[in-house]
C-alpha cells in the first residue's frame, strides 16, 4: 500500500515540476496541437493535461461574462485555427455553438464535452419539487476530476502519440484537486455544524457543496440571468427565516445588490464565492480560486 | 369566349378537392411520423424496471455517493491498469478518494463500511466488486461498484456499474450477474451524464 502511494506522490512531484517549468517556456510551435476552451476552469484542465505538448486557445475573451455572451470576429477568427474544443455543453456556454457555426467548423472541429461522463445533479433548493439539471459541474472538485479525465481520454484520442503523456497528466493534476478538498476535509468538522444552514444567491455551488457535505436549503436566483422580482426576493426572504438559513454565499462577479438585501432583511451573514469565469485565463487559475473558495466555506462555517 | 356548364365544374372542384385534402394528410401524417421519429432520438433511453435514475431517483445522500463513486471507479481502474492488483479500501482511504477516504463527507453520508468483496484474477478474469454498507442514515442504500471483466492488457472504459440495494444492510451478492443481482433486490443506477443532457438539449451527439 505504502509503496503505491509514494510512487503515486513521487510521480507527482517530478510531472509538477516538469509541468511548472513548461509553463515558463516561450510560447509553443504552431505545429502543436491547439486546443480550444470556453471556460476558465478548461483552460486549467486542458494546461496540467497537455504541458507544452498543445497550444490552448482560450475562444472569447477572459473578461467578458459567459452568460448571454454574443461573439465577435475575433472569437470566429480563432475557432478556425483550432484542433479541438472543450465545451461544457449542457448550458454555461451557449455562444460556443453560433461561433462555430459562423466559423464554418460545424462538420470539422472535434468537440471535447467535458460532462460527458459526469452525473449530474439537480439545482438545490429548486422550488416545486423539480429536479432540474445543474450545469456548474466545473465548481467542483471530484466532479472537475471527473472532466479532468474526460478531457485527458478524448485528447488522447485526437492526438494518440501522446495519449499515455495526458492520462497521467491528469492523474496527477487529479492529486492535486483532491488535496485540495482532503485539506479543507480535515480542517472543518462539518458533522458538528448542525445549526449550519446555507442559501445560495446563484445555483452555482451544488457540487461543490454536495462534495463537502453541505446541503443548500435556498437558491435566491435559481436560473442564469434571471433576477428575482420583488415578491419572490420577499418570499425568499421569508423561506431564509423559515428555514432559519444562517449564511448567504454571494457571487463574486455578479452585480447588483441582492445580497445586502437580503442580508438586511434576514440578519443571514454574507460570504463571496467565485464562479471561476473571469480574469486572466491561467494554469493556476482553478487552485487559485477554489482553494480561495474552500477557505472561505471554512471561514463561514468558523463563523468568522 | 367559353362557357363552362355549372355540373362540370363541380365535379372538377371535388376532384380538386379530394387531391388537395389527399395531399394535406399525405403532409401531416409525413411530419407526425417524422415528430414521431425524432421524439424517439431525443434524450436517454428509458429506463428498464430493474434500473434508477441517479438523477430522479435517488435521495441527497445516495446521489453524493454515487456522484463520488462514478470517479473514484475510474481511479480504481487506472489503479488496476497500473499496478496490476485490486486496491483494498485501505489503500483507498490513503488515497483520500471519496467515498472511500473516511472525512466529513463520509461520516455525513452515514460512515459507510466500504469491503472489496471479488477481485478478478489478471489471467482469468471475472468481475471485481466493491461493497458499501451499514450506512447509518435513514433511507440510506447499499451499494456495489463492479468492475466487469476486461481483456488482459486493456485499459477499463466503460465497463464501471453501480449497483444499489435499499436494504442498507445488504449482504455481498454470491454472482454478480445482473439477473442474479435482480433477483437478489439490487437495482442498477443509471447515472444521467452530460452526455444525456447533451442530448436532450442538441439531440444525439457524433
Amino acid at each position: 500500500m505504502s509503496i503505491r502511494i509514494t510512487a503515486l506522490s513521487l510521480r507527482a512531484a517530478v510531472l509538477g515540476l516538469a509541468l511548472a517549468l513548461t509553463w515558463f517556456s516561450p510560447a509553443v510551435a504552431q505545429s502543436k496541437l491547439r486546443v480550444g476552451v470556453t471556460l476558465h476552469p478548461y483552460y486549467s484542465f486542458v494546461a496540467n493535461i497537455v504541458g507544452d505538448k498543445a497550444e490552448i486557445v482560450s475562444v472569447i475573451p477572459g473578461e467578458v461574462n459567459p452568460h448571454g455572451y454574443e461573439p465577435g470576429a475575433e472569437d470566429i477568427k480563432r475557432a478556425m485555427t483550432l484542433d479541438a474544443l472543450v465545451v461544457n455543453g449542457i448550458g454555461h456556454d451557449e455562444f460556443i455553438f453560433k461561433i462555430i457555426e459562423a466559423s464554418g467548423r460545424k462538420d470539422n472541429l472535434p468537440l471535447i464535452y467535458a460532462n460527458a461522463s459526469v452525473a449530474l445533479i439537480p439545482i438545490g433548493g429548486d422550488r416545486g419539487g423539480a429536479r432540474i439539471v445543474n450545469p456548474h459541474t466545473f465548481i467542483s472538485t471530484t466532479a472537475a476530476i471527473q472532466q479532468v479525465y474526460e478531457i485527458a481520454r478524448r485528447l488522447g484520442e485526437i492526438d494518440p502519440k501522446n495519449a499515455t503523456l495526458y492520462r497521467n497528466n491528469g492523474r496527477d493534476y487529479a492529486t492535486r484537486i483532491r488535496r485540495l478538498r482532503a485539506d479543507f476535509m480535515q480542517r472543518i468538522a462539518v458533522h458538528a455544524k448542525d445549526d449550519f444552514r446555507v442559501a445560495t444567491m446563484h445555483a452555482g455551488y451544488d457540487y461543490l457543496f454536495q462534495e463537502f457535505g453541505l446541503r443548500v436549503s435556498a437558491v435566491i436566483e435559481p436560473r442564469h440571468g434571471v433576477s428575482p422580482t420583488a415578491r419572490q426576493l420577499a418570499q425568499t426572504s421569508e423561506d431564509i427565516r423559515a428555514a432559519k438559513v444562517t449564511v448567504l454565499f454571494a457571487e463574486q462577479y455578479f452585480g447588483g445588490n441582492l445580497a445586502e438585501t437580503v442580508q438586511r432583511e434576514t440578519g443571514v451573514r454574507v460570504y463571496t464565492l467565485s464562479h471561476i469565469t473571469d480574469g486572466p485565463f491561467t494554469a493556476s487559475k482553478f487552485e487559485d480560486e477554489m482553494r480561495e473558495n474552500i477557505q472561505t466555506l471554512a471561514r463561514a462555517l468558523e463563523g468568522q | 369566349m367559353t362557357v363552362i356548364a355549372i355540373a362540370s365544374a363541380r365535379k372538377y372542384q371535388r376532384l380538386e378537392t379530394l387531391v388537395v385534402a389527399v395531399l394535406a394528410a399525405c403532409v401531416v401524417a409525413f411530419a407526425v411520423t417524422w415528430a414521431f421519429t425524432r421524439s424517439q432520438q431525443i434524450g436517454p433511453p428509458p429506463l428498464l424496471d430493474w434500473q434508477v435514475s441517479s438523477l430522479a431517483d435517488l435521495g441527497e445522500d445516495d446521489q453524493a455517493i454515487h456522484s463520488a463513486l462514478i470517479v473514484a471507479g475510474e481511479e480504481i481502474g487506472y489503479l488496476n491498469y497500473d499496478f496490476g492488483d485490486w486496491p483494498k479500501t485501505d489503500e483507498l482511504d490513503a488515497l483520500l478518494m471519496p467515498p472511500f477516504y473516511k472525512d466529513e463527507f463520509w461520516k455525513l453520508h452515514g460512515a459507510v463500511k466500504w469491503d472489496l468483496i471479488r477481485a478478478a484474477d489478471y489471467n482469468h478474469g471475472g468481475d471485481t466488486g466493491y461493497l458499501g454498507a451499514g450506512g447509518a442514515l435513514p433511507g440510506q442504500s447499499a451499494f456495489l461498484l463492479l468492475f466487469r471483466h476486461r481483456h488482459v492488457g486493456a485499459a477499463y472504459a466503460n465497463q464501471i456499474d453501480i449497483w444499489i440495494h435499499r436494504n442498507v444492510n445488504a449482504n455481498a451478492p454470491a454472482d454478480t450477474k445482473a439477473e442474479s443481482l435482480v433477483s437478489a433486490g439490487w437495482r442498477q443506477v443509471v447515472a444521467y451524464s452530460g452526455a444525456d443532457e447533451l442530448a436532450r438539449l442538441k439531440g444525439k451527439q457524433e
